[in-house]
């Protein structure tokens, strides 16, 4: 819309055609909370309106500009890449890189900035002054309080300076041309039209003022002339904007975009060299790699394993990664000597050469390893090579890594942290001024999973009227504002490594973490530039295993290492076959328990498969129940040709890993290693990109050609549809495999060592302490309860003449100060006579003495546990200047039973002298039914039991059922409570700890139980 | 001595009058208080609100109202001033003394029953006890054991039994007691005091020693607030103005005496009238700063009672203020900017009280891009004029058309007596999507006339006038 009655102007504007549009300043969302749309869109937007170039130039960051660069490439857009800054004077301004030397030192002026306060910047008008290569425009205010500091920045920028023209249908435009013309003529600098863009179209209006409201911690209609008057802040048609702006300054763009001929392709990463040039690299590799395998094969290296080394070393060379391997190589080599317990997982496992570094364990001869899920020709994309270490001594090598390459070389991947749906429900009900109450409850209709496609569903459930505001509004905003960017945050891991200063590739900024800095880059914005990472990652069952080496050197135990674990003990095979997996890395949860007995695992390769298989991917692909059919005999497995017979022979037919899905499009569909690697990864992101159908095509006729007839070719397809990112290459649950079994051999023959190793590695796996416990005393293992006079902070083992004892250590003492557990470490051996005195020889604080008594330490030495605590109260830090005034001993009372196991159960959370269902079994009626005898009634019974609520759980995936896991002093039972059941019921189940249930005792086939509940009832105290 | 104890267990429930049910009250999003209903579905106390909605889900709920519940217990506190001059105010009830002798109606039952029934009539929710000291009668009423003892009972043996989770102590306290195994308040008192306080704090022992009477009650006894009030009757009904205003012109003496004397000074001032027909009505006057001088409070009320027209002839005359404290800030002489603004501030007062209060508005500056929103009236305060400006303040006009009136359209060209001409525009205002959705271009317009208008169109082409520049 235009001035009405000036069709003029609108006819010379036709007329003399001016010449294109780029658009200079454009701030995408990760602008966080100020751009309202993501870099793709506004380029498919630039792309569509015919712009000639769009410039991503959000505030202080590059953070989208991977994103768009590979939106741009995708539809032939140029992209200018810049970023906008408000300096410390207040005056704003937009850099756009013109050449590899700009973007260079851009990269570097925002890693300056953002040497600050986390999610900050600090920048002087110094420094855009300084700038030697990038372009400036400088961005006018409506108050002319900088304009004395503009005529310096124009002055030291001389030819390189403009002034950003912006105008956007306001009240101020009128006076806003005039003055820019003004300036212009001051400071003989052209205006340039620029947009100050914040959306790629003017329907994201709402979504922008919500995010303005947001980042102002304000309601929307409270925010006022901090809000836009309107939409116009989006990519606008060229004929508006030759309406709106004077053709000199659109003519400007031009000539800028034609200064702007950086891309982000220019860029050129290297990998910290090893060697003088790449061949000596490559010659280090290859002399390690054979000393390697010389020691893992000291009989002689198979043929085969030979043959593959010579493969992938000759890929490697090829492509350069020499250097890549040998980093890993040397950082693994760190962690080895730091006597740190390390093992690559994925897909690095399928290359002989990671083996014989010692990267990874898993023997190749023991496997189909297939080297093109690692690297691929095709694929053209650098390896990721992720390496798990010991959880509490990651940082060690972290910090080895910024040590040996430099702050400037080394920097951790970022990770975008994204709005939930829960997340953005609650921001947006805010901003829309809901009160404090009813966004929690509102919060509470969503799973923390659940995205807001079911909101409104929910809000209509609970009597929400979704038509009316605000929660129409509020339903709109939630989809809009889910998924966007809400802040940077480190990746779990990912380091990356550059031969050159990283700042000149991308900015690096402050972490949360103290010595840590962190990269503007997400992984996949890493991958798409070819820039190589490594992930180190913390795994606890590394630690715990590592522990356990450790406990059994010093008790003079074997084996202590991984390799020294006898390989195939049908004992610990027995052991997993019944389920008895408490604690067992991978195997343990609930899904897993209930197929070990089914599948009944004999070999190392047998767990391969059990890992695998209860996974999303498998079971969405409806493989598990077809795979055990066949093998538990109750199915023939045929093969329609050999080559498919060599893929799947091993999984009984079934694909069941990312390798056989890539071999299987190889071997009986035609594809190159390359492609058919390229088919798996589609079928991971699917959901997004929906370019599947050509692979399906071809994944189809390639079967038909080779003469597997069309059901069969879709049968296939079908199967390993939705399961590429889903399911776990052959090599990483290989990898995982190795641990499960080394962790289940020590729970088979040391349990005592391994739970002492478990407790001192927490938090650890799906079960608590108190389970943990529970299950090594119910398989004989001797544990006593911590006990200041013996007790170290950890877990120990200790040797007696009856054999070994677990004690526990004041760590598991709830509230107890990490420090004065140490303390009290400190003294053993001392002040042992009371335990004021050793309270106040260790300086314990009078809340740490209350924890330690209440947790039952102190009962022997203080003689009671009332007598404990009332003596704890007594602590004074500090210590009083006069002795302690004579105070009899008030206590005569031992304090009663359940008392001490009420105590315990509050701070340790379980209680070695028993159990709350025991101590009410008195007064229980006759009929209800201890755990342990559950397994000796007939299915179908109707039973009663007492339990104590481990936990509630309410999966989506099981429409609306309640799960419940109750203990008493004998075991535990699952308890499936139906929805009807739940609701009536629900203040017992929510609010009482201990239960009484009714139901009907249920049993599968593969003796799986668990009550179907009718009824429940508070349980006597 | 004898102390009685009215405890309202579920004040914080009562303030509400109609309540749905299941229903609570919460505060900071915890729950303090729930009604029968939400309890037998598992809420209680100390819950968060998600946890309360996850056990009942068709929870109602209102924040607590704090205001209510202190004029409420005002309220209690005045009735019980009428059983006792020594009354104590606590935030749940309110605790009564009585000498032995002084009991206005005998002995203890009937005392207690007395203030049963007079409770009972005013529809309060309470549980009620009587103990010799304020600390147990408090503690007994709070348990709801309507307990009477005098000091002739073994009142202190009847205590050692109740349990220690009904005294007034942190939680921690209460937790630490529990911890040691001890229930009961016997236990306690047989601990060494000196003992109880190097591991407790004073706090505890204090607590004992009011519970036994050892120890002086300290808290002060609540007093009315404070205010003026002076009736007088006429011995003949009066009917003229002159006849009242001399009645009243002797009260407003007075009242600027205890004024003066209290060093206090007026805001609010209430003129009750009762007539013949044996109706009444009330004047309530609010003063734009606070004033105690004799002839500014004369004047105020003269104004406001000057159009006044009684319905029948007068009988009684009221005034009643509360006695504010004074903070009379002493304006210097030599600043005429001061007096002027004295000056205007008597203006505004009189306008008020001519006009009443609510008539006198003003116009402020609101932050929305809306112009019917950017503006607001509000009632005149000290402040007003004050607050953020935008950083651009756009050419508005004065004069706002409310609600905007539709133009006629000829040929696509708005017409407003006669064919407009655009000066400036458009100014494109897109906002307000969240409560009134504004989607319009303005134009500043000149009609044949010479008119200057704010004109603006829709999106559906329609054209309305929204101001006048001139």
């Amino acid at each position: 819309m235009g001035i009405p009655h000036s069709p003029v102007r609108m006819v010379l504007a036709r007329v003399f055609r001016v010449s294109g549009y780029s658009e200079l300043h454009c701030v995408s969302h990760f602008s966080f909370l100020r751009g309202a749309s993501s870099p793709e869109e506004l380029v498919w937007r630039a792309h569509a309106l015919s712009y000639r170039a769009l410039a991503i130039t959000d505030e202080c960051s590059l953070s989208g500009v991977v994103h768009a660069h590979r939106a741009a490439k995708a539809c032939g857009l140029p992209l200018i890449v810049g970023a906008e800054f408000t300096v410390r004077e207040g005056l704003k301004c937009v850099v756009l890189v013109s050449d590899a030397r700009g973007y260079a030192e851009l990269s570097g002026l925002i890693s300056r900035a953002r040497q600050t306060r986390k999610g900050h910047y600090d920048l002087g008008l110094a420094d855009i002054g300084g700038l030697a290569a990038c372009l400036v425009l400088w961005c006018p205010d409506h108050s002319g309080d900088h304009d004395v500091l503009a005529v310096t920045l124009a002055r030291r920028l001389g030819e390189r300076f403009w002034i950003a023209g912006t105008l956007h249908r306001t009240a101020a435009d009128i006076h806003h041309g005039a003055r820019l013309r003004a300036l212009s003529a001051r400071l003989q600098r052209p205006i340039v039209a620029c947009g100050d863009v914040h959306m790629h179209t003017r329907g994201r209006r709402a979504l922008q003022d919500t995010m303005t409201a947001i980042r102002l911690k304000t309601p929307v209609h409270a925010a006022g002339w901090a809000l836009f008057p309107n939409g116009e802040r989006h990519l606008r048609d060229l004929a508006a904007l030759r309406t709106l702006y004077p053709d000199d300054w659109l003519q400007e763009t031009e000539a800028i975009r034609a200064l702007c001929q950086f891309s982000l392709d220019d860029l050129r990463y290297h990998y910290p060299r090893h060697g003088q040039s790449p061949r000596h690299s490559l010659g280090q590799l290859i002399r390690l790699t054979r000393q390697g395998l010389k020691a893992r094969y000291p009989h002689g290296i198979p043929d085969s394993v030979r043959a593959l080394a010579r493969h992938e070393l000759a890929l490697i060379g090829e492509l350069a990664y020499a250097d890549y391997f040998l980093t890993v190589h040397d950082l693994v080599r760190f962690a080895r000597a730091r006597g740190i317990l390390c093992q690559g997982r994925g897909s690095a496992a399928n290359s002989v050469v990671c083996y014989a570094l010692g990267i990874t364990a898993v023997d190749p001869a023991r496997l189909q390893v297939l080297f093109e899920r690692f690297i691929s020709r095709e694929r053209n994309e650098p390896p990721d090579i992720d390496i798990d270490f010991e959880h509490e001594r990651r940082e060690e090598v972290i910090q080895y890594l910024y040590a040996r390459y430099g702050r400037e070389r080394a920097a951790m991947t970022a990770s975008v942290i994204t709005y939930r749906a829960r997340s953005a429900l609650r921001d947006v009900a805010k901003a829309l001024g809901c009160e404090d109450a009813l966004i929690k409850r509102l919060a509470g209709l969503l799973g923390w999973w659940e995205s807001a496609e079911v909101l409104p569903e929910r809000l209509a459930q609970h009597g929400y009227d979704v038509q009316r505001p605000p929660f129409r509004q509020l339903t709109a905003l939630v989809r809009e504002l889910e998924g966007r960017p809400r802040h940077l945050s480190q990746h779990t891991g990912g380091m990356v490594l550059s031969q050159e200063a990283l700042t000149g590739l991308v900015p690096i900024e402050q972490a949360a973490m103290p010595g840590r800095t962190v990269l503007q880059w997400d992984k996949d914005d890493l991958d798409a530039l070819r820039i190589m990472k490594v992930d180190c990652l913390g795994l606890g069952m590394l630690t715990a295993i590592r522990k356990a080496f450790d406990l059994m050197r010093a008790h003079g135990l074997g084996p202590c290492t991984l390799t020294e674990v006898p390989p195939e003990d049908p004992a610990v095979y027995d052991m997993i076959s019944a389920a008895d997996t408490i604690g067992v890395f991978q195997i343990e949860s609930r899904a897993q328990m209930a197929l070990l007995p089914r599948l009944k695992p004999r070999t190392f390769y047998d767990l391969v498969i059990q890992i695998a298989i209860v996974r999303p991917g498998p079971i969405q692909g409806h493989m598990i129940h077809p795979y055990l059919r066949r093998r538990q005999g109750r199915e023939a497995v045929v093969y329609p040709s050999p080559a498919i017979a060599s893929v799947l022979e091993r999984t009984l037919g079934i694909p069941l890993f990312q390798e056989q899905v890539i071999k299987l499009a190889v071997v009986a569909a035609g594809f190159s290693p390359g492609e058919a690697d390229e088919l798996r990864r589609a079928m991971g992101a699917w959901k997004r990109e929906g370019d599947l159908q050509a692979f399906r095509e071809r994944f189809l006729s390639g079967m038909r050609a080779r003469g597997y007839d069309a059901s069969y070719a879709g049968e296939i397809y079908q199967q390993i549809h939705g399961f590429g990112a889903y399911g776990f290459p052959e090599s990483h649950a290989a990898s995982f495999a190795l641990l499960a079994y080394a962790s289940a051999w020590l729970k088979c023959h040391v349990p005592d060592v391994y739970l002492c190793a478990l407790l001192n590695s927490q938090p650890l796996g799906f079960y608590g302490v108190a389970q943990l416990i529970a299950d090594a005393r119910r398989h004989g293992v001797r544990v006593l309860a911590p006990d200041v006079r013996y007790s170290k902070a950890a877990t120990t083992l200790e040797r007696r003449a009856t054999g070994r004892v677990v004690r526990l250590g004041l760590a598991l003492i709830s509230g107890l100060s990490r420090k004065g557990a140490q303390r009290l470490e400190d003294q053993a051996g001392r002040a042992r006579d009371s335990w004021p005195a050793l309270a106040r020889a260790a300086g314990l604080t009078r809340r740490d003495g209350w924890q330690v008594a209440q947790g039952g330490a102190a009962d022997a030495l203080a003689g009671s546990r009332p007598q404990a605590l009332w003596q704890s109260l007594a602590i004074q830090t500090p210590a009083p200047l006069f002795a302690d005034p004579y105070e009899p001993q008030v206590w005569r009372r031992s304090g009663s039973y359940e008392d001490a196991v009420r105590a315990d159960y509050e701070t340790l959370g379980f209680s070695l002298r028993g159990h709350p269902v025991g101590l009410a079994r008195g007064r229980l009626a006759s009929q209800v039914l201890s755990m342990a005898v559950l397994g000796g009634i007939k299915p179908g019974s109707r039973v009663t039991a007492a339990g104590l609520v481990i936990s509630r759980q309410r999966p989506v995936s099981a429409r609306g059922l309640l799960f419940l896991l109750l203990e008493d002093e004998t075991g535990t039972a699952n308890v499936i409570v139906p929805p009807g059941v739940a609701d009536a019921f629900r203040p017992i189940i929510l609010r009482q700890a201990l239960v009484i249930v009714e139901g009907i005792l249920e049993r599968t086939a593969d003796n799986i139980q668990h009550i179907r509940a009718h009824a429940f009832r508070p349980a006597p105290a | 001595m004898l102390w009685l104890a009215v405890v309202l267990p579920t004040l914080s429930l009562e303030v509400f009058a109609s309540r749905p049910a299941p229903f609570a009250v919460i505060e900071d999003a915890v729950v303090v208080a729930c009604d029968d209903q939400a309890r037998a579905r598992g809420v209680t106390s100390g819950l968060s609100v998600g946890q309360a909605c996850a056990l009942c889900p068709s929870l109602s709920w209102r924040g607590r109202d704090r205001q209510a519940e202190a004029a409420l217990l005002e309220g209690l506190a005045s009735l019980a001033y009428g059983l006792s001059p020594h009354v104590v105010a606590r935030p749940e009830g309110v605790l009564l003394r009585f000498t032995d002798q002084a009991s206005p109606v005998g002995d203890p039952q009937r005392l207690m029953a007395h203030a049963e029934a007079v409770l009972g009539a005013a529809q309060y929710v309470f549980t009620i006890a009587v103990a010799p000291t304020a600390a147990c009668a408090w503690l007994c009423a709070r348990g709801g054991l309507r307990s009477l003892w005098t000091a002739r009972d073994p009142w202190r043996q009847g205590l050692r039994s109740l349990p220690i989770s009904h005294l007034p102590l942190g939680t921690s306290v209460q937790a630490a007691c529990q911890a040691l195994g001890l229930y009961e308040i016997g236990e306690l008192l047989d601990m060494p005091r000196a003992g109880l306080i190097r591991r407790f704090g004073a706090g505890l022992v204090q607590v004992l020693e009011d519970l036994m009477g050892e120890r002086a009650p300290t808290e002060p006894f609540w007093t009315p607030a404070p205010q003026f009030r002076r009736r007088l009757l006429f011995a003949f009904p009066v009917a003229t103005e002159t006849a009242l205003w001399f009645a009243l012109q002797r009260i407003i003496g007075e009242w600027v005496t205890v004024l003066q004397a209290r060093a206090a000074c007026a805001r609010r001032v209430t003129i009750m009238l009762t007539y013949e027909d044996r109706s009444a009505g009330s004047q309530v006057l609010t003063l734009a700063r606070p004033e105690r001088e004799a002839p500014v409070l004369m004047r105020l009320v003269r104004e406001r009672l000057r159009d006044l027209r009684p319905p029948s002839a007068i009988v009684a005359v009221a005034l009643q203020s509360p006695l504010e404290r004074a903070e009379m800030d002493n304006l210097p002489l030599w600043r005429d900017g001061q007096w002027y603004e004295q000056g205007f501030r008597g203006f505004v007062d009189r306008l008020h009280a001519r006009l009443g209060h609510d008539a006198v508005r003003f116009l402020s500056l609101q932050a929305d891009h809306r112009p019917e929103r950017a503006t607001v009236e509000r009632p005149w305060s000290p402040l007003c004029g004050a607050g953020p400006r935008p950083c651009f303040m756009p050419e508005r006009p004065l004069w706002l058309l409310d609600p905007p009136e539709r133009l006629a359209v000829v040929g696509a060209a708005p017409q407003c007596r006669g064919v407009l001409r655009f000066l400036q525009g458009p100014e494109r205002l897109e906002t307000g999507w969240w409560d009134g959705p504004v989607v319009r271009d303005y134009f500043v317009a000149i009609n044949p006339h010479q008119e200057r208008l704010w004109v603006f169109r829709t999106p559906q082409s329609e054209w309305f006038l929204q101001g006048y520049f001139a």
